[in-house]
């Protein structure tokens, strides 16, 4: 068996919170399902509730490997398909956020601005990020951790003294579907319950307790996110295609007339700790897949390939509504994070049972 | 020929075949008491004095009595110099012969008694010119590794201090000491430097910088640290760290070396616990402004001009608008220029470098202003630049770098390529380890005592004397607890 060098829980707890709270900057009404921001608050606590019980036969196919053990390595012919399965599932995310990045970097802040050649940069760091290994990159995302704190903090902060009660609307004036379709959001742009299985075996320290809070962390934040959304624009919010972008733009300290600035820098950077840490994954597929000497060249394909999805999906409305729309994510999700590590968990029991009577 | 032979002629015509053409080579034949002799010397790597005085006047004024083995009798009876010893294969006594040893070859013996007479000049202890401090003691190391050796000697009196002689280089053959703490040091750690020091393939090691790329991987910023003071040695190897002193090089290598001792001077610790913390947060903060603010501000002046303030942003506007080039054109243009005068500065005899001073800095940059090619805040810009650069000095070389990847970065993608670029260097320094220890340890990964201890403040010592802070026991090490 396959041991793995160990980085702590809390490293990489953080990491896996700034990559999906990059996430939900991106957070618009059009895949929202409706314009009452507020109603968003229950998908949180909806999206966290299933995404620990979700995340549940990840823990197991870890426990049955035991400590330190990779599930993944390319033993047999599942172990391949699934290999292949997760990576191809990493780009497909991978290039979801990258397009989002770019229409906003096209939309909202300069359409002459070269956002392919940002995205090629910014993919090019992950990939080196994934390059130097899971440690490099769970110690940067420590870093960027407190980078994401002071931005968002600080933005968070100011545009807190435009918050007025009046801007709120009451809860479910349109019944739950909003609630519900915000919670398919939340968990189909989450990579957190596919990277379990694959980056787990890398953590050394309390799992569980650290993935609980990171899931906590993300739904406060995207909580607070979503109150501040909803008190300071009002329905304003529901018009706008990047809302968090359009409230930090509103906001200034002293003689800095805007803060978006430091909003997109901190998106950058939790960009960059998802991309990263999703091709280190796609790099533990490739070696599962195609064997040692390959995993590099594996993750070098996959951030080439996340960017032709992100260009294409800039380039074509019918390939961005495919690579974007909730469902497909969401079920793409679901097999990737729940139902693979299930079956792999399945499939390998069943081996070794026969192998043991054999 | 491997060993020294019988007969005192054959092993005379080897040596002087051996240094042929090489007129600072001395023989000089003696008569024993009846017994052939021959002493051999390299002039200017040994004192005449003391040859004359404690090596022939003491042969020539006793010689052995007959049938006396002339040998054992003039290393017991005659000679009283404190470093010798016999030796019979011809490379170690050659080696003995270029480092300042005289060498006594005896009719009818197959060994030479090598003395220790070093006397070439060399230069005293003097204040480091790159490593200036206010408070610290003023004596440097020289050239000499010995003299540094006893330098550090003289302030730790334990023998738990060690040297371990090495030497590198196959045609230099340059010594080199591991200096280290016996019980402080991680075994491992000393065995690794061992290890990659003897892999060292180079024919002449002329400074200790050539051995820097043997011990690291030599990514952006280096794990192995730099300095020309002993006191500095002395806390360093105190905290299990290895020092390594090669002979001809007036600086010693430091291993593992973190970044954040980058940012570590002797005057931080002499100073009040306050005003050294204060300092430390003055460096980082000269840093960020070194790397960052060449690129920042060619970025929002490109690209995001409505983050400035009104005021600051009409001011910018004008005096850019009176210059025919684009911000990034003058940046560049000052900042090379300001490199081009740093290192003929540098290089200049020292009674023109004051010369280069005013004519670079006053009369180039004032009237480069006046004369509208490049505008007053790109130029306040880059000496700004320059200026903080100087408050962390041992981490010139990845700034010059840094400064001009983030003006590119900023140049072309506007702040989003600064940020991307912040993130590089933060992936950088997070996968890049010296032996094992972390270069960023103790901030990541976080050890929070460590970092309140030495990094986000400087405590007062009665405090840090508390529990050691041994290197190898930094967070994430993989040699920790060892």
């Amino acid at each position: 068996m396959e041991t793995t060098r160990k980085i702590n829980a809390p490293q990489f707890f953080l990491a896996l919170f700034v990559a999906q709270a990059t996430a939900a900057l991106a957070f618009n009404a059009q895949y929202a399902g409706g314009p009452l921001f507020l109603d968003n608050l229950l998908s949180c606590l909806l999206a966290l509730g299933l995404g620990l019980l979700l995340a549940l036969p990840s823990w197991g196919l870890l426990r049955r490997w035991g400590e330190g053990v990779l599930p993944l390595q390319g033993r047999d012919w599942a172990e391949k398909a699934a290999a292949a399965l997760w990576l191809l599932y990493f780009v497909w995310e991978n290039g979801a956020s990258l397009t989002l990045f770019q229409i906003f970097l096209l939309d909202t802040v300069d359409p002459e601005f070269s956002a392919g050649l940002v995205t090629a940069v910014l993919l090019g760091t992950g990939l080196y990020g994934a390059m130097r290994g899971i440690e490099a990159v769970a110690r940067c995302a420590f870093c960027v951790f407190f980078v994401f704190l002071l931005g968002c903090g600080g933005v968070f902060a100011v545009a807190a003294l435009r918050f007025s009660p009046q801007n709120l609307s009451p809860l479910f004036y349109n019944g739950p579907s909003q609630a519900l379709e915000g919670a398919a959001l939340l968990l189909s742009r989450s990579t957190s319950l596919a990277a379990l299985p694959l980056l787990l075996p890398f953590v050394t320290g309390k799992k569980g307790r650290g993935f609980a809070l990171q899931s906590l962390g993300c739904a406060l934040f995207f909580g607070v996110a979503l109150t501040l959304l909803a008190g300071c624009l009002g329905p304003y919010a529901a018009s706008q295609n990047f809302p968090l972008f359009t409230l930090a733009s509103l906001t200034q300290i002293h003689s800095l007339q805007r803060l978006d600035t430091v909003f997109i820098g901190v998106w950058i950077a939790g960009l960059v700790i998802r991309a990263a840490l999703e091709l280190y994954a796609c790099r533990v597929c490739a070696r599962a897949l195609l064997g040692p000497r390959w995993h590099k060249k594996g993750a070098a394909l996959a951030a080439a390939l996340s960017w032709g999805v992100a260009l294409l999906g800039v380039w074509s409305a019918g390939f961005r509504q495919a690579v974007l729309s909730t469902r497909p994510l969401l079920y793409a999700t679901l097999g990737a994070g729940c139902l693979a590590p299930g079956l792999l968990w399945a499939w390998q029991a069943h081996r070794q049972r026969k192998g043991a009577r054999s | 020929m491997e060993t020294l032979a019988r007969e005192l002629e054959k092993n005379k015509a080897f040596f002087q075949r051996e240094f042929r053409d090489a007129m600072d080579f001395m023989l000089r034949d003696l008569d024993l008491g009846g017994t052939k002799a021959a002493l051999l010397a390299l002039d200017g790597l040994v004192s005449k004095q003391i040859i004359t005085l404690s090596i022939l006047d003491p042969l020539l004024a006793s010689p052995p009595p007959a049938g006396t083995p002339v040998l054992p009798y003039i290393e017991e009876q005659v000679l009283s110099s404190m470093e010798q010893k016999r030796e019979r294969k011809i490379p170690a006594l050659l080696a003995l012969l270029m480092s300042g040893f005289a060498l006594l070859l005896v009719d009818g013996w197959e060994e030479a008694v090598a003395f220790g007479v070093q006397g070439f000049a060399t230069r005293s202890p003097a204040e480091p010119q790159n490593e200036v401090m206010q408070r610290g003691a003023k004596d440097g190391f020289t050239e000499s590794f010995l003299t540094n050796i006893a330098m550090i000697r003289r302030r730790m009196k334990t023998t738990a201090l060690k040297f371990v002689k090495m030497e590198v280089g196959s045609v230099s053959r340059t010594p080199l000491a591991l200096c280290y703490v016996e019980g402080a040091v991680s075994p491992e750690i000393l065995r690794q430097v061992k290890a990659r020091l003897s892999q060292c393939d180079l024919k002449t090691v002329l400074g200790a910088g050539y051995l820097s790329a043997f011990l690291d991987q030599g990514r952006l910023f280096r794990g192995v640290g730099i300095t020309e003071r002993p006191d500095v040695v002395c806390g360093k190897i105190q905290e299990g760290r290895v020092a390594i002193l090669v002979e001809g090089t007036p600086s010693a290598l430091l291993v593992p070396f973190l970044f954040l001792e980058h940012f570590q001077t002797l005057d931080d610790y002499l100073a009040r616990p306050f005003y050294g913390t204060f300092l430390r947060w003055l460096k980082y903060l000269s840093f960020f402004l070194s790397s960052f603010l060449p690129g920042l501000y060619v970025a929002v002046v490109t690209h995001h001009p409505e983050m400035l303030p009104e005021a600051l942003l009409r001011k910018v506007a004008q005096a850019e608008g009176e210059t025919p080039f684009p911000v990034m054109g003058e940046t560049l243009l000052l900042y090379f220029l300001y490199e081009v005068l740093r290192e003929a500065g540098l290089r200049a005899p020292r009674s023109l470098s004051a010369t280069v001073s005013i004519v670079g800095g006053l009369v180039l940059g004032d009237t480069a202003v006046s004369a509208g090619l490049v505008g007053a805040p790109s130029l306040m810009v880059v000496a700004l630049t320059a200026i903080a650069g100087y408050a962390v000095p041992r981490l010139y070389e990845p700034l010059a770098l840094l400064r001009l990847g983030f003006l590119l970065a900023g140049h072309f993608l506007g702040v989003w390529g600064v940020m991307i670029g912040l993130v590089l260097v933060l992936l950088d320094l997070c996968g890049t380890s010296s032996f094992g220890v972390p270069l960023l340890s103790p901030i990541s990964p976080l050890d929070g005592k460590l970092s309140v201890r030495d990094v986000l403040a400087r405590a007062p010592w009665p405090r840090l004397s508390k529990g050691e802070a041994l290197v190898q026991d930094m967070p994430g090490s993989r040699e920790r607890g060892q």
